[in-house]
């Protein structure tokens, strides 16, 4: 089934669009939740959440790129429930990783500007990625958006592994120059 | 909010085709219909239920290192060749290889996991589901015989999407047995309409209420009987299988450990898979079963007293204890056989032509002498090999490997008419790149 035609069972509030929205997009659900939580249970009961939120979002929401707009629940129901596990400091999960990565994108002892939103902050960002070359942005929106391992992007994009962590390195280091530049710290 | 925290969910907040992009976009431009993708995202389900690295495929093939130059597992020499003649078992005889290849040098590569268009899929690619009444079974790329047929099943559709054409559902008739001995039918054997093989499809198991006791898993599908491991590998220090040693196991030391985990394991809890991280000595038993899919998984003893298994692709640990664990380790490793080693057949070097159902393919590169290499004509007409030609993905003058799994004749020594695979690689020593 297309797209279209998912999102226009979620309008008719036909409980159709959870299967069909599962037998296409289940495994790329699990997949980012699993990135995240690296946990099959969690990741599962994620993963439900995930069609929850779609459908309690449609309508009213009518997304551009379904996949796209499913694959964000699931990174964010993903997120929400590893941040409320992680006390756990074995929980070493790719999300963790990258986010320490991320980290070096924020300078030691500054903050983002308070009144910066998380819009303003995304739309630099984009900005920033449009400004990348294709492969550049794709490995990174790989690390840091799906959470893939390097592993798996060395495996999506052909490169070695130095290859991929020597372009994050790079890009992380770009970002951080392209975020000062823009004044977004204190 | 953290800030790294805040930074992350902004990152989150991108734009859709941006998110899009980082996974749809084809790699070459030159071949916008062929998108590569990462192996965890092709076998999505199987990633998210069993740990990397744990499964433990039992075959020749080489491993992938996750994208890392992978060497190929048999550098050919020529300073150990038999030379009495092979016959195959028709009594053909099987051709002897007995040239010079130049010494150090290997073919550098890896076989990457592209995700195909519609049209370069094969059948089983294609039509990879089937429902029966409330169940989901997928291809589970295993070809069963006949005589394994038990009750026949009817007449079923088997089904996939062109996930990234227009998306559409598409259908093939096939018909379906149940495999005899087969539990509760957890997988079918089943024949696409136009195939003239009998393939299994197993239940997709979404959801697995995991057992309470190992004893209760063993129960659930009867494995005792009908399972057995005819391999285990073997960690003296560190929980890194690759580093593991294959040895082989006798059906009495099967059944002998069948009879320790029923006696004595049976009622070893569960615990939480990931609450047991898994360290110091164990041994990993190879699953191997007719009629079960789950060849090539396998159940792991930890000296520490615990089980590992992913045999029903989700992840399930026992604490069955450090005196039944030691029990069962001590005993495989009594008069330990090393199993013997299954080298890859293939052939490196230049692709010279492609046809339509054939290419060739120039070995020379791997030779101390340039002149004995031989142009090999590889007969296939087996998509998955074909559609690297196809695609654009290799063309002449690239340097391939090619693997197959029958025998080159003495009669008939440029002929290779048995390739399974089919991949792009580098011939170099070392770190040194021969220039093509």
């Amino acid at each position: 089934m297309n797209d279209n035609d998912i999102i226009e069972l979620y309008f008719a509030r036909d409980e159709r669009a959870l299967d069909e929205t599962r037998i296409k997009y289940g495994k790329y659900c699990l997949s980012i939740a699993f990135n995240i939580l690296g946990n099959r249970e969690d990741a599962e009961e994620c993963e439900n959440d995930t069609y929850l939120g779609a459908w309690n979002s449609i309508p009213p929401t009518r997304p551009n790129i379904f996949s796209a707009f499913i694959g964000r629940i699931a990174r964010n129901q993903a997120l929400k429930r590893y941040r409320a596990k992680t006390t756990d400091k074995r929980y070493m999960t790719e999300a963790a990783i990258s986010l320490d990565e991320l980290s070096e994108c924020i300078p030691d002892s500054t903050h983002f500007l308070d009144e910066l939103e998380q819009n303003e902050l995304a739309d630099i960002i984009n900005s920033f990625l449009r400004s990348l070359a294709a492969e550049e942005r794709r490995v990174f929106v790989c690390r840091y958006w799906y959470c893939d391992s390097i592993a798996d992007i060395s495996s999506q994009f052909g490169f070695g592994r130095s290859k991929v962590k020597m372009m994050l390195l790079r890009t992380r280091e770009k970002l951080l120059n392209y975020l000062k530049e823009r004044g977004v710290f204190i | 909010m953290k800030k790294k925290e805040f930074l992350q969910d902004s990152i989150g907040l991108i734009d859709d085709d941006i998110v899009k992009e980082a996974k749809d976009e084809p790699r070459r431009k030159s071949t916008p219909w062929v998108r590569l993708i990462a192996v965890a995202a092709c076998v999505a389900i199987l990633a998210a239920a069993i740990p990397v690295g744990f499964l433990i495929a039992d075959r020749a093939t080489p491993q992938i290192d996750g994208g890392q130059e992978t060497e190929n597992n048999s550098e050919k020499t020529d300073a150990t060749v038999d030379t009495t003649p092979q016959f195959d078992e028709n009594g053909r005889e099987i051709w002897l290889d007995n040239r010079k290849y130049k010494e150090g040098l290997k073919p550098y590569g890896e076989e990457l996991a592209y995700e195909w268009s519609w049209e370069y899929l094969d059948i089983y690619e294609k039509f990879w589901l089937i429902d029966v009444n409330d169940d989901n079974y997928y291809y589970v790329n295993e070809k069963i015989p006949e005589d394994l047929l038990g009750e026949y099943l009817g007449e079923m559709i088997a089904y996939g999407y062109d996930d990234f054409g227009d998306g559409g559902r598409y259908e093939i008739d096939c018909v379906a047995y149940s495999i005899k001995g087969a539990p509760d039918n957890d997988a079918i054997a089943v024949k696409l309409e136009g195939t003239d093989e009998f393939v299994v499809y197993s239940i997709f198991r979404y959801k697995f209420d995991p057992p309470k006791t190992f004893g209760e898993m063993i129960a659930l599908k009867n494995l005792s009987e009908n399972v057995s491991f005819l391999n285990y590998y073997y960690d003296h220090d560190e929980d890194v299988w690759t580093a593991a040693k294959k040895y082989e196991l006798s059906i009495e030391q099967s059944d002998h450990v069948w009879k320790i985990f029923t006696e004595k394991c049976a009622d070893a809890e569960a615990i939480k898979y990931e609450d047991y991280h898994g360290s110091g000595q164990k041994i990993s038993l190879v699953v191997s079963s007719d009629i079960l899919p789950m060849n090539g998984f396998a159940i792991e003893v930890y000296a520490e007293g615990y089980i590992k298994t992913n045999i029903f692709r989700y992840g399930s640990c026992f604490f069955i204890g450090k005196s039944a664990a030691n029990e069962i380790i001590e005993y495989v490793l009594t008069n330990p056989k090393e199993a013997p080693e299954i080298t890859d057949k293939w052939v490196a070097g230049t692709i010279t032509e492609i046809g339509e159902d054939y290419f060739k393919i120039n070995d020379a590169p791997m030779m101390e002498n340039e002149e004995d290499g031989i142009e090999f004509t590889v007969k296939t007409t087996d998509i998955k090999l074909l559609r690297y030609f196809k695609a654009g993905i290799l063309k002449v003058g690239d340097t391939a490997i090619v693997k197959y799994n029958g025998n080159i004749y003495a009669d008939d020594p440029t002929t290779i008419d048995s390739a399974y695979s089919l991949y792009e690689c580098q011939i170099h020593s070392g770190d040194v790149y021969i220039p093509e």
